[in-house]
């Protein structure tokens, strides 16, 4: 892989300047298509409910689950309505999941001021289905504090005299259908990294970042190092650029006369993140999404952050403002990502501990965020609910998550994904390195000091 | 001098018909002349939209227009009446046609 590539090329540090240098081409991105125009806002009209995305998104989701219904139980199965259920027959339904949950975040309770708590979970969870018309609890052979709200599925078993369904077994609508991906000659690397946290204060992250843009740019190491870093062709931004300190608010609960000269924390911070992005994308193409404490709207899709905060970088025409989540096809292969907020948000309200275990499980219930809109905030969409998985990507990520893991899964369909977990950069000092040819992804560390190389081989890589 | 300025001059002035018990709820009684037909087939044709909205098999009707809850109806395969969209091309710029049974209550 990378580490290897840099180890055969003869060492020439520390020797009598040449006549003549060698200069590496950057690999040329052959094809690079941005498919996230579903999640452009056009048009923001909020005096709109919610009700439409869920409608939407049962609409669109029913179809896919009646045919997974039909290849799990028998093509005979019935697909019934709640409203045609008869007593202790076996059939089977396709509704939206919703949990009821005692310690879910209410404005009532959020008066009292409780602290925020990692996980809400809670014993006494319930989980209700509900389809076009009606609603029904269930009980039975369902992992209750597993499932989160807005997960479309499909159950199949019978209703009991108590007016609950009881559940036998149940599916989701797994993987999308996929394009094989073109085969590529060499290798090339995208590299993967999120939580730059600029504007923290710490200047342990800054030496890291720092000698990320350098080992991308080619002005560390040796030969062999710089070959290998033109084999990067794209760098990729996921999300939380600036620090969450940034975001802190106390200038407005102070007086006016003792904030009026101070500047917010966010601005220093983007300049910092302008003068990055300059050295990046003067070297290679960058596509930087917004991420949680990013300069960007809330909702989520996250809109792409305006260019007039990068005067200095915007000049170069390798800069990319994307959206999150974010789509693309890179030299035949897609990619799919975003900053992290949906993963973060399934991780509290569910007992599943490894963010690449949900990860993968975004990927089978095949929706991005079920969650939003009712724990994360989205945009009341009305037309379509864009973030069902039209397509299975090849690279599908998530940015901000506490360590870095990577897992290539398959699906019913000889689906093939390579997931990837890209964390912290600022707590962790660690990005991803995906070669596009072999799908395999490699973490790469930076440390401030001490004899550590550079990189960390054989962790994590595929088959 | 006129009569003193009331505070409810601002407001304009409508007579309400008050009929016999019986008779107030309304003009159904044909009346000769042109005008009813033309009323009629208007009131069958929001007759015929406010069932296109009450329908539940197109998802929520509230804050959307008719016309865009159609246009989603049909991109879905739903299959929504021809005869709604009809009706809604014949009068554009009408609320009472392009706008839903409860487009006058907030949210």
């Amino acid at each position: 892989m990378f580490s290897e590539q840099a180890a055969q090329r003869a060492h020439t540090l520390l020797s009598p300047p040449s006549a003549n240098n060698a200069t590496f081409a950057r690999v040329p991105v052959a094809t690079y298509t941005n498919s996230s125009q579903p999640f452009r806002l056009g048009e923001r009209s909020f005096s709109r409910q919610y009700a439409h995305i869920y409608a939407t998104r049962l609409i669109q989701m029913r179809p896919f689950l009646e045919n997974r219904a039909q290849q799990h139980w028998g093509s005979g199965v019935g697909v019934k309505k709640l409203c045609e259920l008869q007593p202790e027959e076996k059939c089977c339904v396709v509704g939206t999941l919703f949990k009821a949950m005692p310690l879910q975040p209410s404005i009532l309770r959020e008066v009292s001021e409780e602290p925020p708590r990692s996980k809400y979970i809670h014993p006494d969870d319930e989980l209700v289905l509900e389809d076009e018309l009606q609603r029904i609890k269930l009980k039975g052979t369902i992992d209750v504090s597993k499932l989160v709200t807005g997960t479309v599925l499909a159950v199949f078993g019978s209703v009991r005299d108590d007016g609950k369904f009881l559940v036998e077994d149940y599916c989701f609508a797994d993987l999308a259908p996929q394009k094989p991906a073109p085969p590529l000659d060499t290798d090339r690397f995208v590299l993967l990294v999120s939580g730059l946290g600029l504007g923290g204060g710490g200047g342990e992250s800054l030496l890291g970042t720092q000698l990320l843009v350098d080992v991308v740019t080619g002005q560390l190491g040796d030969e062999g190092e710089q070959c290998s870093a033109a084999h990067v062709s794209r760098v990729i931004l996921a999300g939380n650029l600036l620090s969450h300190s940034t975001q802190s608010r106390d200038s407005i609960n102070k007086a006016k006369y003792l904030t009026k000269k101070t500047q917010a924390a966010s601005v220093e911070a983007v300049k910092m993140l302008d003068e990055i992005l300059l050295q990046l994308s003067a070297s290679v193409p960058v596509d930087v999404m917004p991420g949680e404490f990013d300069p960007t709207n809330y909702t989520l899709p996250q809109q792409p952050l305006h260019p007039c905060m990068f005067p200095l970088a915007t000049a170069y025409s390798t800069l990319q403002l994307v959206t999150n989540p974010y789509q693309a096809t890179i030299d035949g292969v897609r990619f799919l990502g975003t900053s992290g907020q949906n993963v973060s948000d399934i991780f509290r309200y569910s007992s599943m501990e490894d963010h690449l275990e949900i990860l993968e499980w975004t990927l089978r219930v095949r929706h991005i965020s079920p969650t939003a809109p009712d724990t994360l905030g989205c945009y009341p969409f009305y037309k379509t609910d864009p973030f069902i998985f039209p397509e299975c990507p090849h690279v599908y990520f998530c940015g901000n998550t506490p360590s870095f893991g990577s897992k290539i899964i398959r699906g019913p369909e000889d689906q093939t994904v390579l997931l990837v977990t890209v964390p912290d950069f600022s707590a962790t000092q660690t990005a991803c390195l995906v070669n596009l040819r072999s799908l395999a992804c490699q973490p790469i560390s930076f440390s401030g000091f001490g004899a550590e190389d550079d990189d960390l081989g054989g962790l994590g890589l595929g088959p | 001098m006129g009569r003193k300025r009331l505070i409810t001059d601002s407001y304009p002035v409508v007579k309400r018909r008050e009929g016999p018990a019986g008779h107030s709820k309304g003009e159904l009684a044909p009346e000769l002349g042109e005008e009813p037909q033309p009323r009629d087939e208007e009131e069958a044709e929001l007759e015929l939209l406010r069932q296109f909205d009450l329908a539940w098999q197109y998802g929520p009707c509230t804050g959307i227009t008719r016309l865009q809850r159609w246009c989603r109806a049909k991109q879905m395969g739903l299959e929504p009446p021809p005869e709604v969209w009809q009706v809604l091309k014949t009068h554009p710029g009408d609320p009472r046609f392009q706008c839903s049974l409860w487009h006058l209550y907030p949210l």
